[in-house]
């Protein structure tokens, strides 16, 4: 694993986490305050479990928003995670922290999710009603909430998957657009102009689905 | 990024987005699932982690090819062949840890196991002998390893009935006086995944000693599946007190843990 421009240890906990969710600070990093010893290959082992807490909700939520069904995400958050492991040393931090770096493993694996299921379509709804079927009687909350992130779902299927991810990066994981163009290789006015597409879109999506506002 | 803006409705439906993630159960399944594909641990080691949170096994690590499966079944071969792999073997036939590189690799516990069969001389790094294992009971190997094969020199197959001092040997006095965390890793694994199954089939003594036997190697890396394990083969047992300890040295030394909440 290597980082340009400066030389931190990049192999620490705080590194290899990465900024809180919704936060847009970065890991400052100071080198006199770096420690010179190389991490251990448990400490290593520690980085990637810590990398693994930190992360595997913003991991889940972006597989269901780009499109794997319910039924399929935790294997497919398992293999975001083992091909992240498997190419955990190719790491490079250029700024955006390991977010940015796991959603192209997450675009991939999405890609290959919804390809597999075009190709074997085994349950109509994905899922949800076998999701939403284990929920508990006093759950009526987080059914609801299920219900309406699934039609939300419902809505960015329905959204060209170079627009949902800008939408979904932008919207609900708060990046900006300047980040987002990092993320995804595309020029600045091109995140610009799919995320004015894409919001059009969800709008219209949203209210043929009874669940936007007309 | 402004324009056009979204309605309230649909902002609400974004913000409730930025709250979506697995359930604890969820997130400890697929931990469990990713430790058993990268770190050699076969599907029950999953089934294992999973099952201490009351979730059902993950459907994906069911796939996962264990990489300490192999290293028995290949050590199990090399007995049959009367000791014609040597030592060399079990210290190169798992390899934790991508190949070899310039800087170590962020992590190298649990990657993905690499089969290399290599006779000869053992690597001094490897031919080493894990600290003594407390014990209830003595284990029970998983395969008897081949005669040319010390103990200690089997990373992943066998934990010795005894510290490797009471066995004297040149090699024994020569070996360095630790294992690493990522040679230990598959063993630790593997031995999660013993003691699942051992609650599996209820026989709680076993796998109170799997886990504890777990513990007592350098490798921490599924530190609370250990000690949920350990809470709940006490329990057992009958010994409520001890689990109940056990349960709150989980939530005091990993308040973080899935398994913790």
């Amino acid at each position: 694993m290597t980082t340009r421009g400066h030389s931190p240890d990049v192999t620490s906990p705080a590194v290899l986490v990465g900024p809180h969710p919704h936060t847009q600070t970065r890991p400052s990093l100071r080198p006199m305050e770096l420690p010179l010893a190389v991490p251990s290959a448990e400490e290593r082992a520690r980085s990637f479990r810590a990398l693994y807490e930190t992360h595997v909700d913003f991991v889940w939520r972006n597989l269901r928003r780009l499109g794997v069904y319910e039924a399929d995400v935790d294997d497919r958050t398992q293999e975001v995670f083992v091909v992240a492991h498997r190419r955990f040393d190719q790491f490079e931090d250029r700024g955006h922290g390991p977010r940015a770096w796991l959603f192209q493993i997450v675009l991939r694996v999405a890609s290959d999710a919804r390809r597999h299921r075009r190709r074997h379509p085994e349950d109509p709804d994905g899922g949800d009603a076998l999701g939403r079927a284990s929920v508990e009687p006093g759950q009526a909350d987080a059914l609801l909430r299920s219900e309406a992130l699934s039609r939300l779902d419902a809505a960015l299927d329905t959204i060209e998957v170079g627009r949902r991810a800008v939408l979904v990066l932008h919207e609900i994981e708060e990046m900006t657009a300047p980040e987002i163009a990092q993320v995804l290789g595309i020029p600045l006015n091109t995140v610009y102009s799919r995320l004015r597409v894409g919001r059009a879109e969800l709008e219209t999506a949203l209210v043929a689905l009874g669940e936007g506002e007309p | 990024m402004t324009e056009p803006r979204l309605s309230a409705t649909t902002r609400a439906l974004l913000h409730a987005a930025k709250a979506d993630g697995p359930g604890a159960a969820a997130r400890a399944k697929v931990w469990s699932g990713v430790a058993a594909s990268v770190g050699g641990a076969g599907a029950a080691g999953a089934a294992g982690i999973a099952a201490t949170t009351g979730s059902s096994v993950a459907p994906g690590a069911s796939a996962a090819a264990g990489g300490a499966a192999a290293a028995s079944k290949l050590l199990t071969i090399g007995a049959l062949l009367g000791g014609t792999i040597t030592v060399g073997l079990a210290a190169a036939l798992i390899r934790v840890g991508p190949a070899p590189s310039p800087t170590p690799p962020a992590t190298s516990v649990g990657a993905a196991a690499q089969v290399v069969v290599v006779g000869g001389s053992p690597s001094p790094a490897r031919n080493v002998a894990p600290p003594p294992v407390e014990h209830d009971d003595p284990p029970v190997p998983l395969a008897p390893p081949p005669r040319s094969l010390a103990p200690a020199a089997v990373a992943t197959g066998v934990a010795p009935r005894a510290p490797a001092a009471s066995r004297p040997s040149p090699r024994a006095n020569a070996a360095p006086p630790a294992t690493s965390a990522a040679d230990t890793f598959p063993r630790e694994a593997s031995l999660v995944a013993e003691a699942h199954a051992a609650m599996m089939r209820g026989d709680a003594r076993s796998a109170l000693r799997s886990v504890r036997a777990a513990r007592t190697l350098p490798s921490h890396a599924l530190g609370p599946e250990e000690l949920a394990l350990e809470a709940q083969a006490l329990r057992a047992l009958g010994r409520d007190d001890d689990a109940r300890d056990a349960e709150t040295r989980l939530k005091k030394q990993f308040p973080d843990s899935a398994l913790a909440r």
